[in-house]
């Protein structure tokens, strides 16, 4: 970690408590590199409010610029936040029961000001029996899957989800669970349904996950988005790990299997963030210990070998049932001509490339 | 322009220290600044423009007709952009 990316950790820190007041000052060309890098983790919001607090030294200039780089994060978040309100409708008025997730509404519930928290997609949860119906229905409405899948009816059964482009150059990732691979397939969709929440959203009121779901969400995406958890996700751990409870969300973590993602996701935060990080889910983390399931498959997301084909394989031991896991198996062995076509090109050659990710993950 | 007008119902916003950022039905957010925001405030609740206009220029401390060009502007544009709909009689 860099002087200036410890910084910029400083920066996203900014508010939580024990973070430090007052930040080393920078140099004129440091400060671009450091606008630029809040840029692009969509942190600018938490630079703007380190800058105007006094936490963080900038001349007017700087000043000027840090601002006008948030405006044009949040002109985007209200682009999204409309997207969202009438993807919402769209699927409420199909009869499909869903969730909005992540940047909105975090944004809306556990931040201080929504303009700390920008986003660059929309997230919404579908219940997987009717995941087709939604795709379609948002298709309907002028979107364009963007990826093909295996074979039909994959993604709603055993898939992360999709992304659906829509006509104005937006993105609505429609979600089954919340990650691909392994943990994802270990998920219990019934769970995420299982309770409501709602929160308002210009005006209207838009489903979403409950406080200790939206925790337990935060935790999956910053342990698996990357290899390198984002800054953003992080300081969405810190806020969501408030409101949740800890035993009902240890508990549920435990049925899918993914204490360990739980558990990265808070060290991470407390390693990465200078805050004082405490409370029963920070205790619980620094004392647990993975099983053998969840050792194997973080190294589908967190190793160097990182990539979708290597959770797809992974998924296979993650999936209950001889039936389930079978159906899975075929689908990736032997997907759709006009998968293949526009992936491998063969049969033959994805077949090679499956037997190399087998001898690597038993080699691992 | 001489009806009661309010905020949308349906409305996605962002303040900051410095501005704020409104959407509607318009095709990208309007950023709002100094006086605009002022005027943008004054229909929280219904008013007519006229009235607005005598309640900024008190605060301002100036004559209406100043800056009566001025809001006027700024109402169209946030009607325009459906930010400003008629109040429900």
């Amino acid at each position: 970690m860099t002087a200036l990316d410890r910084t910029l950790a400083a920066v996203v820190a900014h508010g939580l408590p024990g973070a430090p007041a007052g930040l080393a000052n920078l140099r004129a060309d440091d400060f671009d590199v450091l606008l630029a890098n809040a840029a692009e983790q969509r942190v600018v919001g938490h630079l703007v409010a380190a800058i105007d607090s006094g936490a963080l030294a900038a001349d007017d200039d700087q000043r000027a610029r840090a601002h006008e780089a948030h405006h044009g994060a949040l002109a985007l978040d209200l682009l999204l936040e409309r997207l969202l309100v009438d993807t919402t409708a769209v699927l409420a008025g199909a009869g499909i029961a869903h969730r909005a997730l992540k940047g909105p509404v975090l944004a809306h519930t556990v931040y201080a000001d929504p303009a700390l928290r920008s986003f660059g997609d929309v997230d919404v949860l579908v219940d997987g029996a009717r995941f087709d119906d939604a795709v379609a229905a948002l298709a309907r409405g002028g979107g364009r899957r963007r990826y093909r899948e295996p074979r039909p009816h994959f993604m709603a059964r055993f898939g992360k989800g999709v992304c659906v482009e829509t006509g104005g150059g937006l993105e609505v990732d429609v979600h089954r669970v919340f990650v691909s691979g392994p943990f994802g397939l270990a998920i219990d969709p019934a769970d995420l349904f299982a309770t409501a929440d709602t929160v308002r959203i210009g005006g209207v009121d838009v489903p979403a996950l409950d406080p200790t779901l939206r925790f337990l969400h935060a935790c999956y995406h910053a342990s698996l988005g990357g290899r390198v958890p984002r800054l953003s996700a992080l300081r969405d751990v810190a806020e969501t790990a408030r409101d949740a409870d800890p035993d009902r969300a240890l508990a549920l973590a435990a049925r899918w299997r993914g204490r360990a993602v739980v558990q990265r996701a808070l060290d991470c935060t407390r390693a990465t963030l200078p805050a004082e990080l405490a409370g029963p889910l920070f205790d619980w983390a620094a004392g647990y210990t993975p099983d053998r399931f969840e050792t194997t498959a973080l190294r589908a997301y967190v190793s160097e070998r990182r990539s979708y084909a290597v959770q797809a394989f992974g998924g296979v031991w993650a999936i209950r049932g001889v039936r389930a896991r079978a159906a899975y198996a075929r689908a990736l062995l032997v997907p759709t001509r006009d998968y293949v076509g526009e992936r491998e090109g063969s049969y033959t050659r994805r077949w090679r490339r499956g037997l190399a990710l087998a001898r690597r993950w038993r080699r691992d | 322009m001489h009806d009661p007008l309010v905020h949308a119902p349906r409305c996605f916003s962002r303040r900051t220290p410095t501005a704020m950022l409104l959407l509607a039905s318009g095709d990208a957010p309007q950023l709002l600044r100094g006086t605009a925001l002022d005027i943008w405030d004054s229909f929280a609740a219904p008013t007519t423009v006229a009235r607005a206009t005598e309640a900024l220029a008190s605060a301002y401390g100036v004559e209406q007709v100043v800056i009566a060009r001025d809001v006027e502007h700024v109402v169209e544009s946030l009607v325009a952009d459906g930010l400003l709909v008629r109040a429900a009689p």
